[in-house]
């Protein structure tokens, strides 16, 4: 351009139409065109999108069904509350143990006791749906709350800086140096014997600390990108901007620490239980089970296994499905899932 | 484009947005700052130390030209963008857009100033939010005024360039000139007289910097816009500018019409500055340049 000749009225490029950048290099791997005017690209709304994208998510849809079956199979077998469920027998009431607590579930048979008896022959697969319910509700209110209660704190803090952040901060540093079981002990000590919802909020007031350090963090970059400059420059409302440029490019970071969260409240219940601070008997979870049977591992492994595989899948389709969402999320992804 | 070297007489300005300046509106400048100085003071332990950022500026965009502030990074371009748009504190001095004093300008009047002043960002891979799409982002300084309509939505789609069937698109799906158009067509939604762009082109390839530039021109023609551009390349000011400023060390050292900037550059900042650029012909190179040892 620097040959130019040096007139007034600079000699114009070719051409000012769209179609002239067809060419240019494309950010996207699948090189989709983007301006063809003969070709009219079906749009979809951000919520369309994301859900056609999850759909197509394999891990995510196989997880999210068996995260399904499990939940169906646990409240339906033996009912909750005052509603009876299809499955016999309650996890509370003994009886004699038939051959040794042995597990009946053959390859095509189901039996008197699929998953076993235990040392007093109390049907072990109503004891396990029983803890699976408790460990499936403990598990989301702490994800869901905690969540909730670390997105606020971190936002606000990163956003609003100053005097707020420092307070805001100050108060997770103190729930951060505290032992997280030694505090969630004590707490749920008081709260004691107030039922599982009580001792799950209590986990979550405690376990939303290193969620609000990583969205303040998020925060405190995306504040600085210039997209938000040019919502200020608009005179975008400060809550707008927070909620409808910031937030939304955060979701990656939520969503993968809601799901580590779900699987460490499913971790931090059991030490509670095993330490006698969460759930007591005669109620179960599927902590409380492993924890109660550790010692008949080499005798009864029944005993261990059913409650550990529980804990296991459970904890994997969460990730998955995490997974997945998070995937599903990410506005630079190109597939559009078709 | 005609070529405008000065105040643009009165009256002349049609614009398709049908709102008519009077002449006496039409003479107060754009933006005119008087002897600005912002100062920025860092406080390391008790230590005060006081940075000037912008050391007594002097600068008046005229309405319908194209103002180009050039200089190196840290010169003080950006502090000085920040502060017409009222985000800086000002040390000294006054700023008015449109008369306006920023500084005592109340909430209100400030609104009403950002409708009339508007600002292209440099880099348009940043300046998009990677989460709406097309639409959104140009829809939304038409939301937040509460006058959006999908038909003004699609006038500054076509004013830009871009087609309707790119409206469900999200950033990433775009080039770097199309987001840039994108950036541009936001920046018109609310209709405003000045646009002050921030190294627009600086981010793209060479290209598609002419496509953006030729854009930018077309826009000054039909919207009668005043454009104040910061840029850092000098080719691409002598392709769009009216008057050029230099700006060293927080002070405008050359400000001139291009032509005479160009050819006859009076402060030894710009003649190093137009001797730095580029030249693709090795016969058109200037002789100092061309026989220096490399």
């Amino acid at each position: 351009m620097t040959d130019q000749p040096n007139e007034v009225n600079p000699p114009r490029a070719e051409s000012l139409m769209p179609g002239d950048e067809r060419n240019a290099p494309s950010p996207m791997p699948g090189g989709m065109v983007g301006l063809m005017p003969d070709k009219p690209q079906k749009s979809y709304s951000q919520g369309q999108l994301v859900r056609r994208r999850f759909f197509r998510h394999k891990g995510a849809m196989v997880a999210l069904v068996v995260l399904v079956f499990i939940t169906l199979l646990a409240f339906t077998s033996i009912g909750i509350g005052p509603i009876p469920g299809w499955w016999g027998k309650n996890y509370t009431s003994t009886g004699s143990a038939i051959d040794g607590g042995r597990p009946t579930l053959g390859w095509f048979t189901i039996g008197e006791h699929p998953f076993g008896q235990d040392t007093v022959g109390r049907d072990f697969f109503a004891r396990t749906m029983r803890g699976t319910q408790i460990s499936l509700i403990i598990a989301f209110v702490v994800g869901i709350g905690s969540t909730i209660i670390g997105t606020v704190v971190g936002s606000i803090a990163g956003y609003f800086r100053g005097i707020i952040e420092a307070i805001l901060m100050r108060l997770t540093d103190l729930l951060i140096i505290i032992p997280l079981l030694v505090l969630a002990a004590v707490i749920s000590a008081r709260a004691g014997g107030s039922g599982i919802w009580a001792l799950a909020l209590v986990l979550a007031a405690v376990t939303w600390t290193s969620l609000a350090r990583l969205v303040r963090g998020e925060v405190l970059s995306l504040r600085e990108r210039e997209f938000v400059s040019a919502a200020r420059a608009i005179g975008t409302h400060p809550a707008r901007i927070l909620f409808r440029h910031i937030l939304p490019n955060t979701i990656g970071v939520i969503i993968v620490s809601t799901t580590f969260s779900i699987s460490a409240a499913i971790l931090l219940e059991s030490s509670l239980s095993f330490l006698g601070f969460g759930v007591r008997p005669p109620d179960v979870s599927l902590g409380l089970l492993i924890s109660e049977y550790q010692n008949a591992f080499t005798v009864r492994p029944w005993l261990f296994w059913f409650p550990g595989m529980f804990i296991l899948a459970i904890a994997l389709c969460v990730s998955f499905i995490g997974d997945g969402l998070r995937d599903a999320f990410d506005p630079r992804q190109n597939r559009k899932g078709d | 484009m005609s070529p405008v070297l000065g105040p643009t007489p009165a009256g002349a300005q049609p614009r398709d947005g049908g709102r008519e300046r009077s002449a006496l509106e039409a003479s107060i400048d754009a933006i005119r700052a008087e002897g600005l100085t912002v100062e920025f003071t860092s406080r390391r332990g008790t230590r005060r130390q006081t940075l000037r950022a912008v050391d007594g500026v002097d600068l008046t965009l005229h309405q319908g030209e194209t103002l180009a502030l050039v200089g190196e990074s840290g010169c003080g371009k950006s502090t000085l963008v920040r502060t017409i748009f009222g985000l800086n504190p000002i040390a000294a001095g006054q700023v008015s857009v449109f008369g306006q004093d920023v500084a005592t300008a109340t909430p209100r009047q400030r609104l009403a100033m950002r409708r009339r002043i508007q600002m292209v960002f440099q880099d348009p891979f940043s300046s998009l939010n990677p989460h709406l799409t097309a639409h959104e982002i140009i829809a939304e300084p038409l939301r937040i005024n509460r006058v959006y309509s999908r038909e003004r939505v699609t006038e500054l789609f076509e004013q830009v360039g871009l087609t309707r069937d790119s409206f469900g698109k999200r950033p990433a799906e775009f080039s770097g000139g199309q987001r840039q158009r994108i950036g541009i067509a936001r920046a018109l939604a609310l209709d405003p007289d000045v646009l002050v762009l921030d190294e627009p082109v600086s981010a793209l390839d060479v290209s598609v910097q002419a496509q953006v530039l030729n854009l930018l021109a077309d826009l000054q023609e039909r919207l009668g816009l005043s454009y104040l551009f910061i840029a850092h390349d000098l080719s691409v000011i002598r392709h769009i500018a009216t008057r050029v400023a230099v700006m060293q060390r927080g002070r405008i050292v050359e400000l001139g019409t291009r032509d005479a900037v160009f050819t006859a550059p009076a402060h030894p900042y710009t003649s190093l500055l137009l001797g730095s650029v580029p030249v693709p012909d090795p016969h058109r190179r200037p002789a100092a340049l061309a026989t220096s040892p490399s």
